[in-house]
């Protein structure tokens, strides 16, 4: 009885997060499979020491991702330097990162473009608030920060796209 | 255009979905955590004390083994040649300095051991030895890199 349960709430909390999760991962690593990794080991750790997680709990779970991408990152890192191989520039062209219609594809792929050109630690910031959907206050425990630091670097990196996405327009405001 | 009409606008993109693969290694990984397989005994998770009183069974038998060979053997003193070992003088550790060159935080991870999200931190080190002759005055220097990874608890509300 109480494995169903188990099984229910991290079978819901896949369906509900796992595009979100997959998005938040491919911020760190280009390549779609590497991220899959990311996310697999991240939601099965997290799953293994929080049975009985709810939704509250669910900033913890981006944070599991993270710190998997961040491990797979320096696992590559360490292999490339023991190997001497520099074959690991993965473009993120292959795959798309958005779900979108034809009329979208363009807009989809300057929201890519500007997102790519903000540092990591503003990406992060907006990929969890806008499509992650998470309030500032989740995303600081996410990722263990303040709440203003968190809203200072949303604002910046919404201010950056914006001048990166309609250059002219900015210019005007 | 405003901050929130553009937050709609970057609203209205939704990530793309995972391969239906991965929802299928999840649930694999998921599954034999719980659930033994057929014809597989479920072992009960051993205690860290278990686990060291049988280190440290193990390595008093492997003491005592050493022990018992090294007083059968009858000793047989080979000294060293007067010109070697007046060629290699002794050398002291004369000085150890460790630097920390960089930190950086990982974030919140699970350690295996606890249910609580922890901390980790990573500093880096540069340990430098050096190791002084007083009779030649040679001096040999060494730098070793170090790691340390510190997990820290973190206090959730």
């Amino acid at each position: 009885m109480e494995s169903s349960h188990h099984d229910a709430h991290w079978q819901t909390c896949y369906e509900q997060l796992a595009p979100k999760l997959l998005l938040f991962a491919r911020q760190w690593l280009p390549s779609m499979a590497d991220a899959e990794d990311a996310v697999q080991n991240g939601f099965v750790r997290f799953w293994k020491h929080q049975p009985q997680a709810g939704p509250e709990h669910y900033p913890l779970l981006y944070a599991a991702v993270r710190s998997s991408a961040l491990d797979l990152i320096r696992s590559h890192e360490r292999r490339t330097r023991r190997e001497g191989d520099d074959r690991v520039n993965v473009t993120r062209s292959d795959t798309t990162v958005f779900d979108t219609t034809i009329d979208q594809r363009e807009h989809a792929e300057a929201v890519q473009a500007s997102l790519d050109l903000l540092p990591q630690p503003q990406r992060e910031v907006v990929v969890l608030k806008v499509w992650g959907e998470l309030t500032f206050a989740q995303i600081a425990q996410a990722l263990g920060e303040s709440i203003n630091t968190i809203a200072s670097r949303y604002r910046y990196a919404l201010d950056g796209m914006r001048r990166h996405m309609k250059p002219n327009e900015y210019e005007r405001v | 255009m405003n901050e929130s009409e553009f937050e709609n606008q970057l609203r209205a993109l939704t990530p793309a979905a995972p391969s239906p693969d991965l929802g299928r290694r999840i649930a694999a990984a998921m599954i034999p955590s719980r659930t033994p397989a057929a014809g597989v005994v479920a072992q009960p998770r051993r205690s860290a004390w278990a686990d060291l009183m049988r280190g440290l069974l193990w390595a008093s038998c492997g003491a005592a083994a050493a022990a018992l060979i090294l007083l059968s053997r009858t000793p047989e003193t080979t000294p060293a040649p007067a010109s070697v070992a007046a060629a290699v003088p002794p050398a002291a550790a004369s000085e150890t300095v460790s630097e920390l060159i960089a930190t950086a935080d990982d974030g919140l991870v699970f350690d295996e051991d606890s249910d609580e999200p922890q901390r980790q931190m990573r500093f880096t080190y540069l340990e430098r030895h050096v190791w002084t002759n007083p009779q030649t005055g040679a001096v040999i220097e060494f730098e070793v890199p170090r790691e340390d990874i510190v997990l820290m608890p973190v206090a959730m509300q």
